[in-house]
């Protein structure tokens, strides 16, 4: 049997980690001159506790060594392990984080539960990596901007006249797609976003006659604001075919010291 | 007029005119940037330094040259960006230790200071190099104190300087092989010289009106690879050795201190590993990692330049922090001239351009100056404010200029403009009298309602325009003591769904802007 195996920025629950026997390896946060071993020496709520309160204190943000510039930093230190051990390991680049790589993750350990044999698993993560998409949003563009991870100029827009970025992922690197003002208008981007998406694999089925709409299936995470994460679950339950459970997860502390708390978003898949 | 002495008051004055003028041609200096790094952001950080020197002045309760002159320093210090930001702020610490403890400073004391200025830029940067705002400081103020001596008349020895400065930089092309190549003059002189220029501005009353430079064309410069992706800057707390450590691991370095504070700007691909070093040395804060790769790519491909027509400073901030290039200003019943939107247009750095006229009688100007432009210009019909509020917001700079256009006509036909106005004169408009000072309501051109208040026209203005399926309600407000409390209370009270948002617009002939999306 197939073990996926893949780090703590894929922002999974524990319990499904578990249930599905994902390894998850612990990234490394510091606040300050302090080091934590994530979801080891310290807890996702523990985390956006410190984060709140080491930045009113002194200023500064945590630091951490991944997700690095590139995303791809455990995938090198992955492959030095490889090298080390002689097993039959795949190192594979998903070049995502958080939801988007959490929901690779899921639909890998899945497959390998269902008995799928390497080969198999292989494909259809290559296949998922292309099919994933992920939008997010964050309530304050400050922290991303200081992390070199967007541009100036996106980020001076989004700090005036409360205007809520939609981000997703372009080659390993954060762009904006949609930008709206005012928080009560997010969601029905989301929706019009997914909506459009979709539209491109409704299928017409002559032989039946019918229309083959496809299921989607949704990795949400949030950044300490389950408000807003239950209010987005609401509409994808209200608005889509949701073909298996939405799963929701906290925004583990590698990911969240970039984002600042505040950030929700998905990742989503479709089936037919 | 002659000036003889600068006190605190005066300094503050000056500076707050340096930094708007400045910032009104923050865009002509990016186009210049080549040099370390072409990535077009010169401007952009002086001004961004700057505007932390004004924000920690608002809060000064003094007018003590002294002190104002060190909050100048560490204000700039703390907030310098990039490495004309960090040279910025040591040139004016360089003042402030000239300035010393005199309450009040003449001409040969102000040439002196800047001569300190000069040198504590020079030793800021590890690699001095010559062609850059290092030597323009230097020769303003050697040229300064020579002057000085003759005259003690402080507007004649900012003329002065400023007219070297100009001789100075336009020698920086032949200076530096980088200007050379690029045929530009060095981007963070052209901003200290705007700044004196500001300065003289205020001193002769001058309006501080943007007066486009001539075609502005983009630097001859190609697209390369970084040596060093991420631009780091950070501020150590207690210590000052830290250079020698992190040299081996990037360039570009500037760093300078203040008291137990060292702010470190440096380009490098080892952001973590000098962190991690920095953290040796002392508490690390306000760490910025800027990736130059793809500004500088950003800078290349800039293609699409954005023009709008607008009053008001409140409104001209929001439209610049939006992404506009220049505002020209205008508006209602001061329309610009056609010449006026052209030399706007040939002056940005870019072969397109969005021109944004947020007024109808702007329009056939606008489309005049679209035709005599050697640019390609693309009019966004915005026939108010709000109007075009939302259409820069709608644009995407990912994607092409016509499907951007395709987007900003979406965006305006989501959003619903409303003005106030007071009556000038006494009259009749159909069937609604119009009493002289009375709150006149307009949407869509035409009047909604009249009333004796500002507060009530306001709500009767919304309640014509706001409707079940609107999230926002957007007030541009012209007066500095509107008691937005007060008003967002009595609004929120009748349009609950809605979020209520204000903002300073400073506009003129309009109470309000209303915008509802």
């Amino acid at each position: 049997m197939v073990k996926i195996i893949t780090d703590s920025t894929a922002d999974l629950p524990e319990t499904i980690a578990t249930q599905y026997n994902i390894g998850v390896v612990p990234l490394y946060i510091s606040f300050g001159n302090k080091m934590y071993k994530e979801g080891v020496d310290i807890s996702k709520p523990e985390f956006y506790h410190k984060f709140r309160e080491y930045e009113s204190l002194s200023g500064g943000l945590p630091t951490t060594s991944q997700p690095s510039s590139k995303l791809s930093g455990t995938c090198e230190s992955a492959n030095r392990a490889k090298k080390e051990l002689n097993k039959d390991i795949t190192v594979i680049d998903s070049g995502m984080v958080s939801a988007g790589l959490g929901l690779i993750v899921l639909c890998a350990a899945r497959a390998a539960k269902n008995g799928k044999n390497k080969e198999q698993i292989i494909e259809m993560i290559e296949e998922a990596k292309g099919k994933i998409k992920v939008y997010f949003t964050v309530e304050n563009l400050k922290y991303l901007e200081k992390g070199g991870r967007i541009g100036k100029a996106q980020a001076l827009v989004g700090n005036i006249l409360h205007i809520l970025p939609i981000l997703s992922f372009k080659d390993g690197i954060i762009i904006p797609i949609e930008k709206v003002r005012g928080s009560k208008k997010v969601l029905p981007k989301y929706k019009e976003l997914i909506n459009r998406e979709m539209a491109n694999f409704v299928k017409f089925n002559p032989k039946e006659n019918s229309i083959l709409s496809p299921q989607i299936e949704v990795l949400l995470v949030h950044a300490d604001c389950i408000e807003k994460a239950n209010e987005l679950e609401a509409m994808l339950r209200t608005s889509f075919n949701c073909k298996e459970a939405i799963t929701t997860s906290l925004i583990g502390g590698v990911v969240g010291s970039h984002t600042g708390p505040g950030t929700w978003g998905i990742a989503f898949t479709w089936y037919y | 007029m002659s000036i003889y002495y600068c006190d605190g008051k005066r300094l503050k004055r000056g500076i707050s005119a340096s930094v708007s003028w400045l910032a009104q041609n923050r865009a002509a200096v990016d186009a210049l940037n080549v040099f370390p790094i072409p990535d077009g952001d010169t401007g952009t950080n002086m001004v961004f330094t700057l505007q932390k020197v004004i924000d920690g002045l608002g809060t000064l309760p003094t007018n003590h040259l002294p002190l104002i002159a060190s909050q100048i320093a560490e204000s700039s210090l703390l907030g310098a960006r990039g490495s004309s930001g960090v040279i910025l702020s040591q040139i004016l610490r360089g003042l402030a230790e000239g300035i010393g403890e005199q309450k009040r400073i003449n001409s040969m004391d102000l040439a002196l200071a800047l001569r300190i200025a000069a040198q504590r830029a020079y030793s800021a940067v590890e690699k001095p190099a010559e062609g850059t705002i290092l030597t323009l400081i230097k020769e303003i103020a050697e040229a300064g104190v020579i002057w000085a001596k003759k005259s003690k008349d402080i507007t004649l020895l900012l003329s002065h300087i400023l007219e070297i400065g100009e001789q100075t930089l336009l020698r920086t092309k032949d200076m530096l092989p980088e200007l050379r190549c690029a045929n530009v003059i060095d981007a963070g002189g052209k901003g200290f010289l705007l700044m004196i220029e500001g300065i003289l501005k205020l001193i002769r009353g001058e309006k501080f009106t943007s007066t486009a430079p001539a075609t502005l064309s983009k630097p001859n410069i190609e697209r390369k690879k970084m040596e060093e992706r991420y631009c780091l800057s950070f501020i150590i707390k207690g210590t000052t050795t830290v250079r020698k450590e992190i040299e081996l691991y990037g360039k570009d370095i500037v760093i300078a201190s203040m008291g137990d504070i060292t702010k470190v700007h440096i380009h490098t691909d080892c952001t973590d590993k000098i962190l991690e070093i920095a953290k040796r040395y002392g508490t690390v804060s306000e760490v910025k990692i800027e990736d130059m790769q793809e500004q500088h790519y950003e800078f290349i491909d800039k293609q699409i330049a954005v023009v709008v027509v607008a009053a008001g400073n409140g409104i001209c901030e929001i439209f610049k922090r939006l992404g506009t290039d220049i505002v020209i200003e205008g508006g209602q019943t001061m329309n610009p001239s056609v010449e006026d939107i052209v030399s706007a247009i040939q002056g940005v750095a870019a072969e397109k351009v969005i021109l944004l006229p947020n007024n109808s009688n702007i329009i056939p100007a606008a489309t005049g100056a679209a035709k005599i432009s050697t640019k390609k210009v693309h009019i966004v019909p915005t026939k108010t404010i709000p109007e075009g509020i939302a259409a820069l917001t709608a644009i995407q700079p990912e994607t092409t200029i016509e499907e951007n256009m395709e987007r900003m006509s979406e965006a305006i036909k989501n959003v619903k403009s409303g003005e106030i106005t007071q009556a000038v004169r006494d009259s009749k408009v159909g069937e609604s009298e119009i009493i002289k000072g009375n709150y006149i309501g307009i949407s869509n051109h035409s009047i909604v309602g009249t009333s004796k208040t500002k507060l009530e026209m306001l709500l009767l203005l919304l309640k014509s325009i706001v409707a079940d399926e609107n999230s926002i309600i957007s007030i541009f407000y012209n007066n500095l003591d509107e008691d937005v409390d007060k008003l967002s209370h009595n609004i929120r009270n009748k349009f609950n769904w809605v979020d209520v948002e204000f903002y300073y617009g400073g506009q003129p002939h309009y109470d309000y802007i209303v915008a509802v999306e």
